[in-house]
């Protein structure tokens, strides 16, 4: 059992609990293995029909972003782990969305 | 429930983590600004090229391919969290297993990358011919040398675990690995997304 002792900290509810470490086993990590790749398998099929663009984005979006929570959270144990890890990533990940919102902004000003 | 029998010696920290492992969230988090930028790029010039080919003009993406090389990755994620899982319970044969298949997943990942982008160049889809070619291989082109490293650090692990340097105690390496490679299967996971499927 890993209990990581912790001293002093002004971050009391960022602080992961000392708590035993509920990890999926590895029955659980086949059935996320297998719905990840039901996800990728439904993202090849909405590509093909001709749909309207819009919806279609939305789809292949909303796809994208489920699979990469589901590995973030169950693979890369950030469900399991405390919250500080998880504002480290998000904070990433927000700087990166800064930089997309960006390239959007300037294609639309080019056009 | 599943409750990681792992004696782990773990140092004093304000935080309550090691701090290798939250050195390696940081690090990921600078990497999703660095991959952040390169598809931004990427969109950001979709559409612009001058010279043909590029995607709608003389030339479209392999998308059954590309989905059977993103299951690949995706596989080589369930292999690497079941090697984590397989140290953490003290069973190395597993774990050297484990190990060796998330490798040759990677490995066969970037076979099919470099077979992909040798079928572009054959197509007339070069570094320098266009925006397209130059924002669409500067970043799977650094996608695939993260996957490289990722498969190096990976035959690492495999080669101190034969060695016996690995022990169970030891499992925040084999932590830190898979933390990265998830990432980079998170990072293919967007780009497979953005710029295989959606069409803007």
């Amino acid at each position: 059992m890993e209990h990581p002792v912790v001293t002093q900290t002004r971050f009391p509810r960022l602080v992961r609990r000392v708590e035993p470490h509920h990890a999926p086993g590895q029955l659980e990590y086949v059935r996320i293995a297998v719905i990840l790749a039901v996800l990728t398998a439904l993202e090849v099929i909405v590509y093909y029909p001709g749909w309207p663009k819009v919806p279609k984005l939305v789809l292949f979006v909303a796809l994208a972003a489920t699979k990469f929570a589901i590995v973030a959270a169950f693979f890369m144990h950030l469900k399991f782990d405390g919250k500080l890890l998880a504002i480290v990533f998000s904070t990433g990940l927000a700087l990166a969305g800064v930089a997309f919102m960006v390239a959007i902004v300037t294609i639309h000003a080019m056009n | 429930m599943n409750e990681a029998a792992v004696a782990t010696h773990v140092e004093q920290t304000a935080t309550g983590y090691d701090s290798r492992k939250l050195f390696m969230w940081i690090f990921l988090a600078s990497e999703c600004m660095f991959f952040g930028s390169l598809i931004a790029t990427y969109l950001l010039y979709r559409g612009r090229s001058l010279d043909p080919p590029y995607p709608g003009n003389g030339f479209s993406y392999n998308i059954p391919y590309t989905s059977v090389s993103s299951f690949v990755l995706l596989m080589s994620s369930l292999t690497m969290v079941l090697a984590l899982s397989a140290i953490q319970r003290g069973d190395h044969r597993a774990l050297r297993v484990w190990l060796l298949a998330t490798a040759f997943l990677g490995c066969t990942f970037i076979g099919g990358q470099a077979f992909e982008f040798t079928d572009f160049v054959s197509k007339g889809v070069t570094l320098k011919q266009n925006l397209f070619g130059t924002t669409f291989f500067v970043l799977t082109g650094f996608h695939g040398a993260h996957v490289t490293v990722g498969v190096l650090m990976l035959l690492s692990l495999f080669a101190l675990s034969m060695r016996g340097k690995l022990p169970q105690s030891s499992s925040l390496n084999v932590e830190l690995v898979g933390l990265y490679w998830h990432f980079v299967d998170v990072v293919w996971i967007v780009i497979f997304t953005l710029i295989y499927l959606v069409k803007l």
